[in-house]
């Protein structure tokens, strides 16, 4: 927590920002990236939203409180793009943002920073059945490994509501690949 | 319960074997699916990627102009006619070629694209009072349009921070 105030410090300082700046990203990039990776699944955009979220991060790093720890509110401000960015990309082709996801998980299978098999794309497919606030229960809990109290924290809701939600979640992908199994 | 000859002295939570199956179903259930998402990135993405960040703050802030619709700046610019048009009446007594100038003359001047201005321009000669008086006719901007330049220009985070 210490070492956490003394970053933050750094960042709001004129003299220090950019090389604390570089701390910052060196030690959440990848977390960042998966997080959002996660939700956007194509590379480049995840690429794209990922320069976004720091951008913002760097830009706006004075109005942060310290009410939360930085990484739980970094991680706020990347989910939060990501979601503009597939609402946006909805907007503008007049679909919906189911649709979106199916075109992204459609285009899995010819792209080169996708490396899984069917069953991959089936539980890509599987997770888009969701809804989205479970999807990202389950993505962070099931691929980023986050603890219930760290969940509870980014994504403000109780541990216990945070387990009904991943349980339900597993249950219902796991109903989803057994009806529509892959050979 | 626990009436063995010798206790070992470890304890366990109270409920623990309460809905133990339930949970190692759950488990059970849970490691099956597949371990991992088959996303992957180029090689050198990571170690690569500071640099491209660093670089990204350092340009300068996208200015979101206000005047990017192109009604909005033809209103505009008809509204700093005028002001122009009434204020060189007013700093000149008499001037033929100005006073023979009508409104009209300038409005049909600047849509044929005589003026080389931009939306800042006619914030300049605007004081704070001419842009407060200024109104847009809604007919003129459809809720479509205003929708779009919203969804284009503002973004979640951004009120998020606010």
């Amino acid at each position: 927590m210490v070492q956490e105030q003394a970053l933050v410090s750094a960042l709001k300082s004129d003299l220090n920002k950019e090389e604390a700046f570089r701390s910052l990203v060196s030690q959440y990039k990848e977390r960042l990236y998966w997080h959002i990776r996660n939700m956007v699944l194509n590379h480049d955009d995840a690429d794209d939203v990922l320069q976004n979220t720091f951008i913002k991060v760097f830009r706006n790093i004075d109005s942060f409180k310290g009410d939360s720890k930085l990484y739980t509110w970094m991680y706020r401000i990347a989910t939060n793009e990501a979601i503009t960015f597939l609402n946006r990309r909805a907007r503008r082709n007049n679909i919906t943002l189911e649709e979106v996801k199916e075109r992204a998980i459609e285009n899995l299978e010819s792209d080169v920073y996708f490396e899984g098999g069917a069953i991959e794309l089936n539980l890509q497919r599987a997770i888009a059945t969701l809804p989205e606030k479970q999807q990202l229960v389950f993505n962070m809990k099931y691929f980023q490994d986050h603890t219930y109290e760290e969940l509870s924290e980014i994504l403000e809701t109780s541990v216990g509501g945070l387990k009904s939600s991943y349980h339900i979640a597993v249950k219902k992908i796991t109903a989803y690949l057994k009806n529509n199994e892959t050979f | 319960m626990n009436d063995k000859k010798h206790n070992t002295g470890l304890n366990l939570p109270e409920d623990y074997f309460d809905n133990f199956e339930d949970r190692m179903m759950f488990k059970i259930m849970e490691d099956s699916l597949p371990k991992n998402s088959g996303f992957k990135t180029p090689g050198s993405y990571f170690n690569e990627l500071e640099e491209r960040v660093i670089s990204n703050i350092s340009e300068k802030p996208k200015v979101v102009s206000l005047f990017r619709n192109k009604t909005f700046l033809y209103v505009s610019g008809i509204a700093a006619s005028l002001v122009l048009f009434i204020s060189l009446l007013n700093g000149f007594d008499s001037d033929p070629a100005i006073n023979d100038l009508s409104a009209s003359a300038v409005e049909e001047y600047i849509y044929e694209g005589g003026m080389d201005i931009d939306s800042y321009d006619v914030m300049a000669l605007l004081e704070e009072e001419d842009i407060n008086e200024l109104t847009i006719p809604s007919e003129m901007i459809s809720e479509e349009s205003l929708e779009n330049y919203l969804i284009e220009n503002l973004d979640e985070t951004s009120l998020l921070i606010e």
